[in-house]
């Protein structure tokens, strides 16, 4: 096995698309919790809850990955030390506000994890080093007569499949085999999408050895 | 009593508040959908100026840090987001923020029937698989699943791989291919 199966591109757009029109529920956990959450600073058993929730609440999952995204300069806390876990939930409000230089390391240090030594950094997204990563900007506005994706990393000699949806799961491009980690989507297949449309990307490498390395879902801006 | 954090200020920087800002509208504008990342400038405006009022309300008694700032914001932020969607109704012409719908009726109802038979495959999916395929897909690493299910990464993998065949084969007995 070479890993999960990495192209689920559209599975991930469809589970996006699900909180179009979804409303909370009474049962939504605060965001903190959501927040503490994601950056493994409650204890399993609370976690779980939380990720079980999200898996039933298209606007708590909306949440967690907008916590996913959220963080700050990472300049700022570079130099601090991991911070060890206590393995108690801290979560009361006043622990909150009585915490918070400790926030800064957890948010910004990265967490240690005490059952695998694996350190996570705390931007959670982000591509591990040496995985394949977009060459555009994030969200970068591309003209429509010249929308060539572009990224780099993967394995040595690998070759890279590259799948093209819109937000609403319709594909644009499903290409095998390219040799050179760069596509030109051809104008005539963005001729009928407005102006402003997100579409979004992914890239799987495929070494010569069968090793397959998927990226991150990257997106673009259609002009 | 001050939580003492030196390398912070006592207010924040007008730098730290505008690279707030950015952050919080790009996230919004990434993740949200259409019609909420059309109103990713005020999302951003509401959530910022709570967190600062909640800043100003301590009277200094809270040396506030970077990593705090962000996280209130997320809270503020969902909070607001939680509101607008609680007061939105859902149109039936079609919005005016609304991603590109694939032109017909018909596909319109495929639609909501992917996102419907999505939900209820994801529900039906054993939970440590359903919990590995929700992460997966909200983008973490097979790393990154295996810390926030606290097991080894072989074993993330694992979940990962069969709760996907499972959850497309759910969808296929749904007749819906993704």
């Amino acid at each position: 096995m070479n890993g999960p199966e990495p192209d689920s591109a559209r599975l991930e757009a469809a589970l996006r698309a699900s909180a179009e029109h979804a409303r909370p529920g009474i049962e939504c956990p605060p965001a903190d919790r959501i927040w503490a959450a994601a950056r493994l600073e409650l204890p399993l058993e609370e976690r779980l809850v939380v990720i079980d929730h999200t898996s039933e609440c298209p606007v708590c999952a909306e949440a967690w990955r907008l916590a996913l995204e959220f963080r700050p300069n990472a300049d700022e806390t570079a130099a601090s030390p991991p911070p060890a876990r206590s393995g108690t939930p801290k979560h009361s409000p006043a622990w909150v506000w009585a915490s918070a230089a400790a926030l800064v390391a957890a948010a910004g240090a990265g967490l240690v994890l005490l059952n695998s030594g694996t350190r996570i950094e705390p931007a959670l997204r982000d591509p591990r080093p040496g995985s394949v990563q977009s060459s555009i900007a994030p969200g970068a506005a591309l003209p429509r007569e010249s929308v060539t994706l572009r990224w780099s990393g993967g394995p040595a000699g690998a070759r890279y499949d590259l799948t093209v949806t819109t937000t609403g799961l319709d594909v644009l491009v499903a290409t095998r085999g390219l040799e050179r980690p760069e596509f030109r989507i051809p104008p005539q297949r963005l001729a009928d999408l407005p102006p402003g449309t997100r579409l979004l990307w992914r890239v799987v490498a495929r070494a010569p050895d069968g090793a397959t390395e998927a990226s991150p879902t990257f997106e673009v801006v259609v002009e | 009593m001050p939580v003492e954090d030196p390398a912070s200020p006592a207010t924040p920087a007008d730098s730290v508040v505008e690279q707030l800002r950015l952050d919080v509208a790009r996230a919004v504008r990434k993740v949200c959908p259409h019609w909420l990342a059309a109103e990713a400038d005020d999302l951003t405006q509401t959530a910022v100026l709570r967190v600062l009022h909640r800043i100003r309300d301590t009277s200094g008694t809270v040396v506030y840090s970077p990593g705090y700032l962000y996280r209130a914001a997320h809270s503020a932020l969902v909070d607001e987001i939680r509101r607008r969607r609680r007061l939105r109704e859902v149109p039936i012409e079609p919005d005016r923020h609304a991603a590109p719908e694939p032109s017909g009726p018909a596909r319109r109802v495929e639609r909501g029937e992917i996102r419907g038979a999505l939900m209820r495959c994801l529900a039906s999916l054993a939970a440590a698989r359903r919990r590995a395929v929700m992460l997966h897909l909200q983008g973490h690493t097979v790393a990154e699943t295996g810390a926030l299910l606290e097991c080894d990464r072989k074993k993330a993998e694992n979940l990962i791989y069969r709760g996907l065949a499972d959850l497309r084969a759910c969808l296929a007995a749904h007749e819906v291919a993704l």
